[in-house]
């Protein structure tokens, strides 16, 4: 019984304060007023596959999305178009590096740029409704915003160059996991630092405390 | 009911908060990523661009390269192609990153006291203007020094207004005019001196303080390439300033016959070696009015023998060529240009050798300070412009009177001070990171500035303003079309901005001696003030220029090497002096001048002449009612006040006692004695590739801080304020320790950088229970900050005190994370920290060499502090290679480690200090 209340107790302390830390005010949230509502993807998307010729999807375009623009500049809402890397990524076959081209040159690997998208977009699967979302927003100058699934704490230095450069570079897909097969982005396993650490034993690389933490 | 047990309370403890701690603290990273929707070309996320500008701290103009990373500024060192200042910095300079991200700065117009937008603004601008005009009143632009593109830019402007160039009155507080003046009336030429320091075999300095003033990056470099060379250094004045602790000598004559002894030298060098091409009319006039000059009445009011002087006389001649400095703002009182006159004459005398006479650029003259007021009070003033002027709070107090004299004032500045905050209307001007322009240094040399990244607040460029409100008014005759970045871009090339420096040709000017010079020698100067009071010292220097930087907290964090104090003023009084009033080091001591009284800590020297009430600039204008520089001409009293101040003098003792810190060679023995290695119990340390390490040239280093400067930037060191430095927990990683070694017949000071010496055998790290720091196999004693958990024992155990501890967390809120160094940790209460020899700088450098397959080459990885020096007394290089700059210096016989009977073996080592040299 008794330790039954202490263990409330504690647990009522330990939900207290504690180590939550509150989420780092979001300077970029969107002005009020911005939605948009998206329906999701055509049903009809098949992919890199040929659409079929005079087929009934073909036949009527659906109708042009509504999308509620900002000014310039204004960032649109989180997640707002549904990005799916398994069309990207696994059915179209699009190598990492053709969107996260920064990888290769820079600590950061990063998102593709609105023109990035609209490189291909301007010409395929026009009639998407998210793609008409893209289009949009490059054209009102407004970026995209995409909820970070990959993170690191602070007190982590990670280069994404220096892997890349290897003979053997490190696949992507070893520390995101198997991208191509996401609908959704997801971090299937945690960035622990022994991941990190087994990896670099089993290569025989530098992981003395100071290449990773200063 | 059964009692609860302690095991059974520490058994549900341990479970209820494993279940809640397992979870982990949150990332304080923003949630969402937004990326461009127009990439910039070649900008590249997470590496940072190198963009060449020019810095306006100061009217030297030295070049300045800032690091931008993902479009933020957030390092800036010198510009190495610059060739005035030759890659090197100062400390004012380096606290752009905090004045441009700084809470102080304007977001936006203001108008009345409020926050308003800029079309508004600019509509009461354009109105403002307009009423001025129309009543037929003038409009008077106050600007800083703008020698450039914006300086006629703001002539032409007024002109399109029908104003007479005379209405753009400049305000330059660092200014010394004097210069100028004197040199008129000694050589009858207006032309620009370049002092060449590094050309002069001996260096006289009457007063100037070139550390710190005028051109202190330029004059720095210039004395440490004389001392390289073998040449020596006198500097005369009444304080031991930091130009005086890096010349060879400090001669303290009596304050206020500094005239008299330029003047005895100038008479004793021209019977002497007269140069072969005076004219002998000249020659025999000359003599006639040094008659009074000789040696013996030279020594009486100077304190100094007759025999001293004619030596001194005789070493600028076997020493040439010399070159003779002064007077600075220290010495320049009401015959401020009567000395430069004289200082003129002896350079002449000598033969000039170290000096180049350039031609001097047209300038319209305007106004000076006493006519703006006159024109003021007079009701002849209809508008006002304040660009980047700030009298009022420097020294001028007087006229913010005429100001409310002036029906509109308005101001385009970046931050209110207290002119400008007396202002109607404030059109906020960029920051200099942020804004197109340039800057000459001297003629021949003009420093380009462009934005290094777009504004970080809702501000416009100046010009812009002024053009927009012309076009408004529909004046706009002589004024150029489209932008001012337009106007820039059109006067300087792709490459001139990409570099950040123009040079073209500079006429060379003959000057020779005026038949003039020296005809009209003034009686000594009345002092004013009590005779029996102090003799007042405005002291200049790079942490407060007069007040143009008070609010850089940065600055002010950094302690004045030689008394400690930081936060605050503070008075140099010799013992002698503070004795007789009961003060002791730390006493606050209130002195009364003719405008006013200030209390400030006692700092008790022997680096200050008995008699003689030091404190800085800025303080010292409280005293006085803005008649510009005191000189030694005002007395102040002085008294005890009875409360205390100390400063948290962290070497802890002000002399070396002999323990051997700051060593010195002479001329007779140019190497130290060879150390032989010591017997150790530890196994040796492999270095199997690199080992990091610096040499510090103790005979280059000045004292200045720049490092230190540069180090707080570079590693997002919090700045902890008054009460916490006080308490001895400033958080520099780079020191200055000075210290005042007593000798006969004076002082013996030195200066010495002090960071984490990583040391081979590192006392810190055997001593560390979770193996927070170690030594990396290239040499850096690395400090892990996520497993550091605070037990300050690594603090405790090194001999060198260079650890800090962060004994509170330092939160930057706003505008001012923009300016953190992404590439750096920002470190948590509880944990240790120290210098780690910039690890990230050299873990990127061989990350680039890495990647395109090679060594490091040497001087490609420079640490903060070695990069911003203005002298180049830091070096950082590999010590085990042989070719590298560094080894070259650790063979040096003047080469040795700090504290070595301890057989740390560090990686940081010294270069003695040149002394008693023939």
């Amino acid at each position: 019984m008794r330790p039954l209340i202490a263990g409330l107790l504690l647990a009522a302390l330990a939900a207290a304060p504690g180590c939550q830390q509150p989420a780092a005010p979001d300077a970029l949230a969107p002005p009020a007023g911005v939605r948009t509502p998206l329906p999701p993807p055509s049903p009809t998307h098949r992919g890199c596959a040929p659409e079929p010729q005079g087929g009934p999807a073909a036949s009527s375009p659906p109708p042009p999305v509504e999308v509620v623009l900002g000014p310039p500049g204004t960032p649109a809402p989180v997640d707002e178009i549904p990005f799916d890397h398994r069309v990207h990524a696994g059915d179209c076959a699009i190598p990492c590096l053709s969107c996260h081209a920064d990888a290769v040159r820079s600590p950061v690997a990063g998102l593709p740029s609105g023109k990035k998208c609209m490189g291909c977009h301007k010409f395929v699967a026009k009639e998407n409704p998210a793609v008409q979302v893209l289009a949009a927003r490059v054209r009102a100058d407004q970026p995209l915003r995409w909820t970070r699934v990959f993170e690191l704490p602070d007190f982590v230095r990670f280069t994404h160059q220096v892997h890349l450069h290897f003979q053997e570079p490190v696949a992507c897909s070893e520390c995101h996991g198997d991208v191509a097969t996401m609908r959704t982005v997801r971090q299937d396993e945690p960035f622990t630092m022994g991941r990190c650490l087994t990896c670099h034993e089993d290569r025989n690389v530098r992981h003395d405390c100071v290449v990773c933490h200063r | 009911m059964k009692r609860l047990g302690r095991r059974t309370f520490l058994g549900s403890a341990a479970t209820v908060l494993g279940t809640s701690l397992v979870e982990g603290c949150k990332s304080r990273l923003p949630r969402s990523m937004v990326p461009y929707v127009t990439p910039p070309d070649d900008a590249v996320a997470g590496v940072a661009r190198w963009y060449r500008t020019t810095c306006r701290a100061c009217p030297a103009a030295c070049g300045m390269t800032a690091r931008v990373r993902e479009g933020r500024a957030v390092m800036v060192e010198g510009n190495p192609e610059h060739p005035v200042s030759r890659g090197g910095l100062c400390p004012a300079g380096q606290a752009s990153i905090e004045s441009l991200y700084g809470p102080g700065r304007l977001a936006g117009p203001w108008a009345g006291g409020k926050p308003t937008g800029w079309p508004e603004a600019e509509k009461a601008l354009a109105a403002g203007l307009k009423t001025a005009l129309d009543g037929g009143k003038a409009v008077v632009v106050l600007t800083r020094s703008e020698p450039g593109l914006l300086g006629g830019f703001l002539t032409a402007w007024l002109g399109a207004l029908g104003q007479p160039p005379a209405h753009r009155v400049a305000f330059e507080p660092t200014a010394r005019p004097w210069l100028r003046e004197g040199q008129r009336r000694a050589l009858g030429s207006d032309a620009v001196p370049v002092r060449r320091l590094e050309a002069a075999r001996l260096i006289l300095s009457v007063g100037d303080d070139f550390v710190e003033e005028g051109s202190p990056v330029e004059s720095a470099r210039g004395l440490a390439e004389q001392r390289a060379a073998g040449g020596r250094s006198i500097y005369v004045g009444p304080r031991l300033s930091l130009t005086a602790a890096s010349c060879d000598e400090w001669l303290a004559v009596e304050p206020g016959s500094e005239l008299a002894l330029v003047l005895g030298l100038c008479r004793q060098v021209l019977q002497r070696a007269p140069p072969p091409d005076l004219a002998p009319r000249l020659g025999t006039a000359l003599g006639e009015r040094l008659a009074g000059f000789d040696p013996r009445t030279v020594a009486a009011r100077t304190g100094l023998t007759a025999e001293r002087i004619s030596g001194l006389a005789q070493a600028l001649l076997d020493h040439r060529p010399g070159l003779v400095l002064g007077p600075g703002r220290a010495l320049a009182g009401s015959q401020a240009d009567r000395l430069a006159e004289a200082v003129a004459v002896l350079n002449a005398l000598l033969g000039n050798a170290a000096l180049a006479f350039l031609s001097r650029p047209e300038e319209p003259p305007g106004w000076d300070l006493a006519e703006l007021a006159r024109q003021a009070r007079a009701g002849a003033i209809g508008a006002l412009v304040l660009h980047h002027a700030d009298p009022i709070g420097t020294g001028h107090s007087s006229l913010a009177a005429a100001l409310g004299q002036i029906p509109f004032v308005v101001a385009l500045t970046t931050e209110l001070d207290d002119t400008s905050g007396r202002a109607h209307l404030v059109l906020p001007d960029h920051h200099f990171l942020e804004s197109w322009g340039d800057a000459p240094a001297r003629p021949g040399v003009t420093g380009v500035q462009q934005p290094v990244m777009t504004p970080v607040l809702d501000t416009r460029a100046a010009a812009d303003t002024l053009l927009g409100a012309a076009r408004a008014l529909g004046r706009t005759a002589g004024l150029p079309e489209g932008s001012w970045a337009d106007v820039v871009r059109a006067a300087y090339d792709v490459k001139e901005r990409e570099h950040g420096v123009k040079l073209t040709e500079a006429a060379a000017v003959p000057v020779a001696l005026a038949p003039g010079a020296l005809a009209e020698l003034p009686g000594p100067a009345k002092p004013r003030g009590p005779a029996n009071g102090l003799i007042l010292l405005a002291m200049p220097g790079l942490r407060h220029l007069d007040g143009r930087v008070p609010r850089s907290a940065l600055l002010q964090e950094i302690p004045d090497p030689l008394s400690g104090y930081a936060w605050t003023g503070w008075i140099e009084l010799h013992p002698s002096t503070a004795a007789p009033l009961g003060v002791q080091e730390g006493d606050v001591v209130a002195l009364s001048g003719p405008g006013g009284e200030v209390a400030l800590p006692a700092h008790v020297t022997a680096g200050v002449r008995a008699g003689v009430a030091a404190l800085p600039a800025p303080d010292a204008a409280r005293l006085l009612e803005g008649e510009g520089p005191p000189g030694l001409e005002v007395r102040v009293t002085a008294r005890r006040t009875g409360a205390r101040k100390p400063s948290s003098l962290v070497e802890g003792s002000s002399e070396q006692h002999g323990r051997e810190l700051a060593r010195s060679v002479s001329g007779a023995q140019p190497s130290l004695p060879p150390r032989h290695p010591l017997p150790q119990m530890y196994s040796p340390v492999e270095h199997p590739e690199h080992r990091w390490g610096m040499a510090v040239d103790l005979d280059r280093c000045t004292g200045c801080g720049t490092c230190t400067a540069a180090c707080y930037v570079e590693n997002n060191l919090p700045v902890v304020g008054a009460e916490e430095v006080q308490r001895g927990r400033s958080m520099s990683w780079m020191r200055i320790h000075a210290y005042l070694d007593p000798r006969p017949g004076g002082v013996e000071p030195s200066f010495l950088p002090l960071s984490c010496q990583h040391c081979t055998n590192a006392p810190c790290e055997v001593v560390c229970p979770t193996f927070a720091t170690y030594h990396t196999r290239e040499g850096l004693n690395a400090q892990i900050y996520p497993r550091c958990i605070g037990t300050r024992y690594c603090e405790n155990n090194c001999p060198y005190g260079v650890r800090r501890f962060n004994f509170f967390d330092w939160p930057h809120h706003g505008l001012p994370r923009l300016g953190l160094n992404p590439d750096v940790s920002v470190r948590e209460r509880g944990v240790s920290e120290k210098c780690t020899l910039c690890v990230q700088r050299v873990t990127a450098g061989q990350e680039k060499a890495k990647m395109e397959n090679r060594k490091v080459r040497d001087g490609e990885v420079v640490s903060a502090c070695a990069a911003s020096c203005p002298t180049r007394a830091i070096v950082f290089g590999d010590l085990h290679d042989p070719g590298s700059e560094i080894s070259g210096l650790a063979r040096d016989g003047r080469a040795y480690r700090l504290l070595e009977e301890l057989n740390t073996q560090p990686g940081v080592l010294y270069l003695a200090r040149r002394r008693e040299k023939a």
